[in-house]
């Protein structure tokens, strides 16, 4: 009995002193950059000596220095695209309503959708910011002032900033909402939220954005309309501008 | 009867309220490259193309706006603000006309007067176009925009100058890898490259290993979290750093420099002070306090024993 404990102990302590040895191993840390758009290995992380590849892009191998497209004269310097990476993806921005479309005549209490289909691909270093804006709310043309007020919801709680729930027919307004069609970078994906009012001063509102390079980044807005019985009729219109910035 | 005339007449009008809110298809824009930094002197032009792709159908318009910073991360958004510098910029052409989807090339002109202020200007170039509706004008409009920044220095003026507003790490570390929080401040009026580097020195082996930092634009009067190549690539905002150790005791520091830190002629901006941290490797440790227990039963065994016979 004695010895069969002894024994135990003594086997015990022998995994613990290899697992000393060798549990440390498990800790050591192997890092391969990857991502959807990206994939980066790394042969010594602790060195900036390697050419870096990925799908997307190459980092620069000087470590810093000046990338390729560098050009000097004796006046001046010009620094075109990230020093310190070369994207192989262009930057570019797709607007798709899909096909021609308006939202034709409108009954009260009758809600209309229609949408957008927005995709970037980004080379910029940090990624992309897809904005938008409207230039006033849906206005009567030919008779300023007369609108269709932007939506504030079934609580009254939705604003250019602040998405909000919007499902009754009772709910008049105009709106958008989001979703992702390929990645995830839609702003939001659940409730409605008005378009920011450049005639109000509100800023322009992030709508899709990533932070890293971007191969393909898809997302729909869809608008949402919905008029009382009091709306008055004609054609109302207002323009909506999209806006895609490369991140530096 | 008259209430029902008008109630008709409502209805009717109801139903004729007409939304034309987008009347599109699809914008595509391209343009090359993503981002153009100029240094230059007063008086001076310089001329530099530019390629965009576009649609067929419709005019694309080259403009310039001021630029306005959102974050410490490279955000931005093109400003209405309207400053004289916007007017040193001119494209030729300044608006294109895609027969179908292809690339056409634009030079973007910067003409920097002679009285200019040496300093930093900072704008964004955008390529826009509107989808026009024939009868009620435009509803649709999209841009992309990628950012135009100008130095105008002379004989070395305006210096660089900076600061590194924050440089923390865990006083205590058990797991690879450990990560630096670095955010430095551009305390000039010229933007800097975050040239740098983390100098980390295990006191008990008196080894020194280094860390490189990505150099990012930092503009004039702002500040930006620094980043390594791993944090780049996986969108982190710190630097990380993997130890080759089982246990040290580490004193770090970070250097910035005004240019590649390898070249020559490189001097030192900024520096912090020195920050002290511990690194245990977990699993050494785990190993450790099981081998300790079993030690404490073994003994306490054998006297358990030796009491007993």
């Amino acid at each position: 009995m004695k010895f069969k404990r002894i024994s135990i102990l003594n086997i015990l302590l022998l995994i613990t002193y290899f697992s000393c040895i060798l549990f440390p191993k498990i800790n050591s840390y192997a890092y391969e950059g990857q991502s959807e758009s990206k994939r980066i290995q790394w042969g010594n992380l602790n060195t900036f000596s390697d050419k870096k590849t990925s799908e997307s892009y190459y980092l620069v191998d000087t470590g810093g220095q000046l990338g390729n497209d560098v050009y000097i004269s004796s006046n001046y310097k010009i620094m075109a695209g990230f020093g310190f990476y070369y994207s192989l993806i262009p930057f570019s921005f797709v607007i798709d309503s899909e096909s021609s479309f308006n939202f034709l005549q409108l009954k009260p209490n009758t809600p209309q959708t229609a949408s957008t289909i927005l995709t970037v691909t980004s080379g910029a270093a940090h990624g992309y910011v897809v904005t938008v804006q409207q230039n006033h709310p849906l206005e009567r043309f030919g008779e300023p002032g007369v609108y269709i007020q932007d939506v504030v919801g079934d609580n009254s709680d939705i604003t250019h900033q602040q998405e909000g729930i919007w499902e009754l027919n009772s709910t008049y307004g105009f709106g958008y909402t989001l979703d992702n069609i390929v990645g995830t970078d839609a702003a939001f994906t659940t409730g409605y939220k008005q378009f920011a009012d450049a005639s109000n001063s509100e800023p322009p509102q992030v709508i899709i954005e990533n932070e890293g390079v971007t191969r393909t980044s898809s997302a729909r807005l869809r608008y949402k309309i919905n008029i009382g019985a009091m709306q008055k009729a004609g054609y109302y219109t207002s323009i909506i501008k999209y806006n895609c910035t490369g991140t530096f | 009867m008259k209430s029902k005339i008008l109630i008709t007449i409502l209805t009717l009008g109801v139903l004729l309220t007409t939304v034309k809110l987008i009347f599109a298809d699809k914008i595509d824009f391209n343009i090359f490259p993503t981002i153009i930094e100029i240094e230059s002197e007063p008086e001076q032009t310089i001329k530099y193309p530019i390629r965009i792709k576009g649609t067929g159908g419709g005019e694309y318009t080259l403009k310039a706006y001021a630029l306005q910073i959102t974050d410490n991360q490279g955000h931005f958004v093109s400003s209405n603000q309207e400053v004289e510098y916007v007017n040193w910029v001119s494209f030729r052409p300044e608006t294109l006309t895609f027969e179908s989807y292809e690339e056409k090339e634009a030079n973007i002109f910067v003409d920097i007067p002679k009285d200019t202020q040496l300093g930093d200007y900072y704008l964004s170039i955008a390529l826009e176009r509107d989808f026009p509706d024939t009868q009620k004008g435009p509803l649709l409009s999209g841009a992309i925009e990628i950012p135009l920044l100008i130095t105008v220095s002379k004989e070395g003026f305006p210096k660089l100058e900076a600061d590194i507003k924050k440089f923390k790490t865990s006083y205590i570390d058990f797991f690879n890898p450990i990560t630096f929080d670095i955010e430095i401040r551009n305390l000039g009026i010229r933007k800097l490259k975050s040239y740098g580097e983390v100098e980390i020195k295990n006191v008990l082996t008196n080894k020194t290993y280094t860390k490189e930092l990505i150099p990012q634009n930092i503009l004039a009067e702002s500040t930006r979290i620094a980043v390594d190549e791993q944090g780049f690539v996986q969108g982190n905002e710190y630097v990380s750093w993997v130890t080759p150790d089982l246990v040290g005791i580490y004193s770090a520091k970070v250097n910035l420099y005004d240019k590649y830190h390898q070249e020559d002629n490189a001097s030192i901006l900024a520096s912090t002070k020195e920050l002290t941290f511990i690194y245990f490797d977990f699993f050494l440790l785990l190993g450790i306090v099981i081998a300790l227990i079993l030690i404490i039963l073994l003994v306490y065994n054998k006297k358990h024993e030796s009491e007993y016979i």
